[in-house]
């Protein structure tokens, strides 16, 4: 039996390997799983964090950025986002216990467009008192901000600055915008204002130096400029700073497992069970074929989406799994069930049947074995459905809670209104993933369904 | 239909519990509300009392089993599906708080929608599938099964979403959503009212047709790659018909009962499989009924769609049993 088997699955691998795109698709599989298990070793947090914690990505990633390589394409309506570490800290003087430091950062700018937002985020292991933001533009010109701040830590934006700036932008240009967005104060930080009116963006070489006073001689565990431009990352961010490419990174892993799972369960309990009553027949066969067809007229969405509406009090992935195999083994058993009816006229069934082996035994030994391909065909072309479905499930708002999955995301985007705004980063990515990680699954299912049903 | 009650009498015997309790304690909040100073508690608990007890009685909570199985049957076969919890309406729908009523005007929109989907998938992908197998080793023949591949892993809701980015809000040739334009009523206005409809279902069945109509195509060319390669066939070559009648007399009449088979299963499924494009295309079907019931929790709604959506299952497969006996002459042969 163990001879047989293994001697069938050289086959296939053999078959599989012959056929250049289930290749290709077997090691994009592979990569797809590395990734899956590289994520899945980052800790929880991180995955709760993506979920609950939206103040934290709104600091620290613009909000609705498009990807980043498109400002590459079109420089004049993408700027980039900027992450400035200091380019020097040295103390710049200290009267008795009070220090005051100078973090001069030094960043290039060569877009057309004006950033969103300036972030200032600094952590250290001293009080801090007073900061002095000193921002020279390429042209020489200097804008001048303090802040008070109370504490070790310490995170604003240019909306803490506003008073500041809109005194500057009244003083350079006469007037002051009636709306004092982030955007608008940007603007006192990267236009040209020397000709009374807010002109082009200065390009080239910013120089900003920042002076803090703190309580005692201070080591500094951030002190980062974060220049917001209306581009991030590789897949752009959604409307609350979150990066959409870690979020396509932390759902693959629920993606996989689950897909694996409910696939798998599936066709072993559809092979066991079809298997069993085709190899039987009789009474049984009709009672457990009339169950499989009663289970098979059920509409499955709809009645996952009550039975979800149901345990609405959280389900975890595995119920969730569970839930699905119980619709879809059936529809494995009908096709199990005709299979081990066309094993079951082979003569060795009947010469067991005379030599009184008893008949689960016979199954074990005969039937199981030659059900393997079908149950390893069935089980990859059965992956994308299940990962499809489970996906589809999530953007109705039905899954584990805590988790991030691509149908969640999608369903943010829907509840954003994000392709009424335009953010098509947000929709696209997210959504083809879905078919990236199904499609190599449906096209190796192909090969060892050609494998061993012959060619088609 | 008892069948599927056995099978979920522990859900529907709880649904109808929590239900009548649920139904009752609305209604309390509500008097206690709206009747403050008309009404003293005493009062209020009566009524909400007396309302519990006619909600038990008109599903048998308080008879014996097979009174209360009969009831529920009854009730079941007669679409009584009872009325929404008190505060759960559906605007888009009717007025009526009768689940029954709400259902009779979302099928229709749903039927509407996916069957001319299924329609034009069923003609579209007939006909691909039969040029596939006819000309099998072709090029072409090698593209239905790749476009097969990629369409059996497109979510429909996801195609939406991008077609209603692009199409509708980036080029704005289609509305973006909705059954109708505000405003417009049917008796006054039939012609412009048709003609609405018509512009409002053109992105979701765009949706529908992009990612059904390969897997049907495929099923299609496998059902009739058998067909093909039968000795009639050769004959009807070597008789020297033209090749349109080979094709549609000869190969497509034969395979034409499996496929009948296939595209009943299609457009009985559809129904159930248009809850996310309807959800995404706001079309105030069946299935964003469903949706809208969920987000209410209201779980009485969400059972009476799921029994009336495998009623539809029901019918159709039955259906289909009659139209392979018409489409196949030796079914009829053997029965009549």
């Amino acid at each position: 039996m163990s001879e047989e088997a293994g001697s069938s699955f050289t086959f296939y691998l053999k078959y599989v390997l012959k056929s250049k795109s289930a290749l290709a698709a077997l090691v994009i599989i592979f990569v797809f799983v590395g990734l899956a298990a590289y994520v899945s070793t980052w800790p929880k947090s991180v995955a709760f964090n993506y979920i609950n914690n939206l103040q934290y990505w709104e600091s620290a990633y613009p909000t609705v950025a498009a990807p980043s390589w498109m400002a590459a394409l079109s420089p004049s309506s993408y700027a980039p986002s900027l992450y400035v570490n200091p380019h020097s800290v040295k103390v710049y003087e200290h009267v008795g216990t009070v220090y005051v430091y100078e973090l001069t950062y030094i960043f290039e700018w060569r877009y057309s467009k004006v950033p969103t937002d300036v972030v200032f985020n600094f952590a250290s292991n001293a009080t801090m008192q007073y900061m002095l933001v000193e921002w020279v533009k390429p042209s020489g010109s200097t804008v001048n901000a303090t802040v008070t701040v109370t504490g070790t830590t310490y995170s604003f934006d240019l909306s803490a600055l506003a008073k500041p700036l809109s005194a500057y932008l009244l003083q350079k240009t006469g007037t002051v915008p009636t709306v004092l967005t982030t955007q608008a104060l940007a603007t006192a930080l990267f236009s040209n204002l020397s000709r009374r009116t807010v002109g082009p963006t200065e390009l080239g070489t910013y120089r900003v130096n920042v002076f803090i006073a703190t309580a005692g001689p201070a080591k500094f565990k951030a002190a980062q400029v974060r220049v917001m431009g209306n581009a991030y990352g590789a897949l752009g961010t959604d409307i609350y700073g979150r990066p959409i490419f870690l979020g396509i990174l932390l759902g693959l892993p629920n993606a996989l497992e689950i897909g694996v799972v409910t696939s798998l369960l599936g066709v072993l309990i559809g092979a066991f069970i079809g298997g069993y009553a085709g190899f039987l027949g009789g009474k049984t066969d009709a009672a457990l074929n009339w169950f499989s067809t009663v289970i098979l007229a059920l509409p499955a969405l709809p009645f996952l989406v009550a039975l979800g509406l149901l345990l609405k009090s959280g389900l975890s992935i595995m119920e969730e799994a569970l839930l699905i195999t119980f619709l879809s083994w059936p529809f494995y058993a009908i096709i199990a069930r005709s299979a081990a009816q066309s094993i079951k006229t082979n003569s060795f069934v009947e010469a067991d049947k005379l030599m009184g082996i008893p008949s689960y035994r016979t199954f074990l030994t005969h039937f199981l074995p030659r059900l393997v391909p079908f149950i390893v065909a069935y089980t990859v072309l059965g992956i994308p459905g299940a990962i499809l479905l489970v996906e589809t499930l999530a953007f109705i708002g039905i899954a584990p809670p805590n988790i991030v999955t691509w149908g969640g995301i999608l369903d943010a985007a829907y509840d954003a209104n994000a392709a009424l705004n335009g953010w098509w980063w947000w929709i696209l990515f997210p959504g083809l993933m879905i078919v990236f990680v199904s499609l190599p699954f449906v096209v190796v299912g192909f090969a060892i369904e050609r494998a061993s049903f012959g060619g088609r | 239909m008892i069948i599927l009650y056995v099978f979920t009498y522990p859900v529907i015997q709880k649904l109808y519990a929590d239900y009548v309790k649920y139904s009752a304690s609305q209604l309390k909040t509500e008097l206690i509300r709206h009747a403050r100073g008309s009404l003293n508690l005493t009062q209020v608990n009566l009524e909400v009392e007396s309302y519990e007890k006619s909600l038990e009685a008109a599903y048998g909570l308080n008879q014996p089993l097979i009174v209360r199985f009969a009831l529920q049957m009854k009730a079941l076969i007669t679409f009584h599906f009872g009325v929404t919890p008190p505060g759960v309406s559906y605007p888009g729908y009717t007025s009526s708080n009768n689940i029954a009523q709400i259902i009779a005007v979302a099928l229709p929109r749903t039927i509407i929608l996916f069957t001319t989907g299924t329609i034009i998938i069923i003609a579209v992908g007939t006909l691909l599938g039969v040029l596939a197998a006819r000309y099998q080793g072709s090029a072409y023949d090698k593209a239905i099964p790749v476009i097969a591949v990629v369409h059996q892993s497109l979510p429909t809701w996801w195609i939406g979403f991008l077609l209603i980015a692009g199409l509708a809000y980036g080029l704005r040739w289609f509305p973006p959503g909705g059954i109708v334009s505000a405003g417009l009523n049917f008796s006054r206005e039939p012609l412009q009212y048709v003609a609405s409809l018509l512009d409002h279902m053109t992105l979701p069945l765009l949706a529908f047709f992009i990612v059904n109509v390969g897997g049907f195509a495929y099923v299609v060319r496998s059902l009739t790659l058998a067909t093909t390669k039968e000795d009639f066939v050769l004959t009807a070559k070597a008789r020297g018909l033209p090749e349109r009648r080979i094709v549609f007399g000869h190969i497509l009449k034969t395979a034409s009962p499996s496929i009948a088979t296939q595209a009943m299963l299609w457009l009985a499924s559809s129904f159930a499989g248009g809850l996310t494009t309807e959800i995404v295309f706001v079309w105030p079907g069946i299935g964003l009924l469903t949706y809208y019931a969920v987000l209410e929790s209201d779980e009485a709604t969400v059972m009476a769609i799921t029994y009336v959506l495998t009623l539809v299952l029901v019918i159709a497969l039955f259906l289909n049993e009659i139209i392979k006996g018409i489409l196949d002459p030796r079914i009829r042969a053997s029965q009549g």
